[in-house]
């Protein structure tokens, strides 16, 4: 197992050469601006459709059990964050990521309020961790996406909750469709805010950002497939909670 | 898994302590919009010394403040030794170790970034050691920061010692049924967080929907002002505080327009 993810970071590390650095960041730019926007423009309700006039305003309201939802993803999150860093897959490069099984599904479950306790929990667990700073702005906005992707992907209960055949084979291609997205706009950023020199951020954080993630989120489904319909039991589901209209 | 600690306030009485939150706040937003104008550890220094002159005026151990900061420390000096290693080929070199030059350009930019990384990091620890968590989220609210943003905050500090006490009951119930966390293969180990991980968000939702029926029973509205035990007044001091700021960011920047604070080439070696 660790043999075969070293050879995935080494796979990865050779792609990014490949496509040489000065390409990913310029691919990185690309990606990162509309990222950006969305995000800026779902801070204000305005969400991304894509027909005319690609920005809709969506009818949000908060009330109590989405403030306690944003809460609840936001500490789980935390918590998650700091057991999962003992689990090295491979020294100096891969730990478990035990956040993301909660992080993926939870924008699924319980929609916007997890997407922004996602975000949150990222600021909050760098200073409790004492890791904040200039890097934790990009982290908190891919942080976001992790969730976002999965409540716009996911619409019906029985989806969320993985009851049906397709939101499995769903769940990985997003997991997969973020960790793209999320390691480019990172690493993005990091050669932007000249953190680290360029052929570490492409050959090293890029690889490792990747598989860190998906390896994290693997077991996303079964997590889903528990916590869905509880959260519907208790009201706190996406659907029951009523923080968005229509 | 060791706890998490959710405050860093030290309780010491001092000039900073008695400084408006809000100010204190601005002050994380300052040192970091201070930091990212210049490229010069020189002209950083300045953003540098105004930390340790807060960590003074706020009466804190130079010791704590470090402590409580090494993982960002070791990371700021990871990220300044892998600069020097990657510029070992442009500047004026300086000394070489095992064959490897180690140069100026190499030494400053590293010192750079280090400088970026551990600023915001610092200022953020000095105002948590020297303020509750209290004033942070009236501070916050002060600041016109969505009234849902500040109450989530101070949920979530709550929160996390709960769960985390949670995480310990339900860990030590599955090593009771023998489940062995470190024990097999990757993905046996993997299959196995599971076990804990099932259980602890299950008993969030049921924690968090006690909570929310709380607050609701409690009349609680995101969108109604809150009133404080504490109203933000600001002091004669506090206005001094903030204004000092301002010149001196805009200050930093008119600097920095006019070609002052980029780092430059032979700070260092004999002169290029």
């Amino acid at each position: 197992m660790q043999a075969f993810l070293t050879s995935l970071l080494g796979f990865f590390s050779k792609l990014a050469s490949l496509v040489t650095f000065n390409g990913m960041f310029v691919l990185g730019i690309i990606l990162s601006i509309p990222m950006s926007i969305i995000f800026i423009g779902e801070i204000f309700n305005y969400q991304f459709v894509l027909h005319a006039p690609f920005f809709v305003k969506v009818e949000r309201r908060w009330n109590v059990k989405a403030v306690a939802v944003v809460a609840m993803t936001a500490a789980l999150s935390v918590i998650l964050q700091a057991v999962g860093a003992v689990i090295v897959l491979v020294p100096g490069t891969i730990t478990f990521r035990a956040d993301a099984l909660i992080r993926f599904p939870f924008g699924a479950i319980f929609g916007m309020p997890a997407v922004w306790g996602v975000m949150i929990s990222n600021i909050i667990g760098d200073a409790l961790a004492g890791t904040l700073g200039p890097g934790s702005i990009a982290g908190f906005i891919i942080s976001w996406w992790m969730a976002y992707l999965f409540y716009r992907f996911y619409k019906s209960s029985e989806e969320y909750s993985m009851l049906k055949a397709n939101a499995w084979g769903k769940y990985y291609l997003t997991t997969i469709l973020w960790c793209f997205l999320g390691a480019f706009y990172l690493c993005t950023n990091f050669q932007l805010l000249n953190l680290l020199p360029t052929e570490v951020v492409w050959t090293a954080v890029f690889p490792a950002v990747i598989v860190t993630t998906f390896i994290g989120g693997l077991l996303g489904p079964i997590v889903a497939r528990v916590i869905g319909p509880a959260a519907k039991r208790y009201g706190l589901s996406r659907d029951e909670m009523q923080y968005e209209k229509g | 898994m060791s706890s998490i600690r959710t405050s860093f306030y030290e309780g010491n009485e001092s000039f900073l302590s008695r400084i408006d939150p809000r100010i204190k706040l601005l002050y994380i937003l300052w040192v970091f919009a201070m930091i990212m104008v210049f490229t010069d550890p020189v002209f950083q220094s300045f953003t540098m010394a105004s930390l340790l002159l807060a960590s003074i005026a706020g009466g804190l151990s130079l010791g704590k403040v470090v402590n409580a900061g090494k993982l960002g420390i070791y990371v700021g000096l990871t990220s300044w030794v892998i600069w020097t290693i990657f510029l070992r080929n442009e500047g004026v070199p300086l000394f070489h170790v095992f064959g490897w030059s180690v140069t100026d350009y190499g030494v400053l930019k590293g010192l750079s970034v280090a400088l970026r990384i551990t600023s915001v990091l610092f200022a953020f620890l000095i105002v948590a050691m020297t303020t509750p968590t209290r004033d942070i989220i009236t501070g916050l609210y002060g600041l016109r920061v969505s009234m849902v943003f500040s109450m989530v905050i101070g949920i979530i500090l709550r929160l996390i010692p709960q769960f985390q006490s949670e995480h310990s009951t339900i860990m030590e119930a599955q090593r009771s049924r023998a489940t062995e966390f470190d024990k097999g293969g990757l993905i046996t180990r993997f299959r196995k967080h599971t076990a804990y991980i099932i259980p602890l968000t299950l008993r969030a939702l049921k924690i968090v929907s006690d909570l929310s029926i709380a607050m609701e029973s409690r009349a609680y509205d995101p969108y109604t002002p809150r009133t404080f035990v504490r109203e933000l007044k600001m002091k004669r001091s506090d206005k001094v505080i903030l204004i000092s700021m301002a010149v001196f960011l805009v200050f930093s920047i008119l600097l920095r327009i006019f070609g002052f604070g980029v780092l430059q080439l032979g700070l260092l070696g004999s002169g290029q």
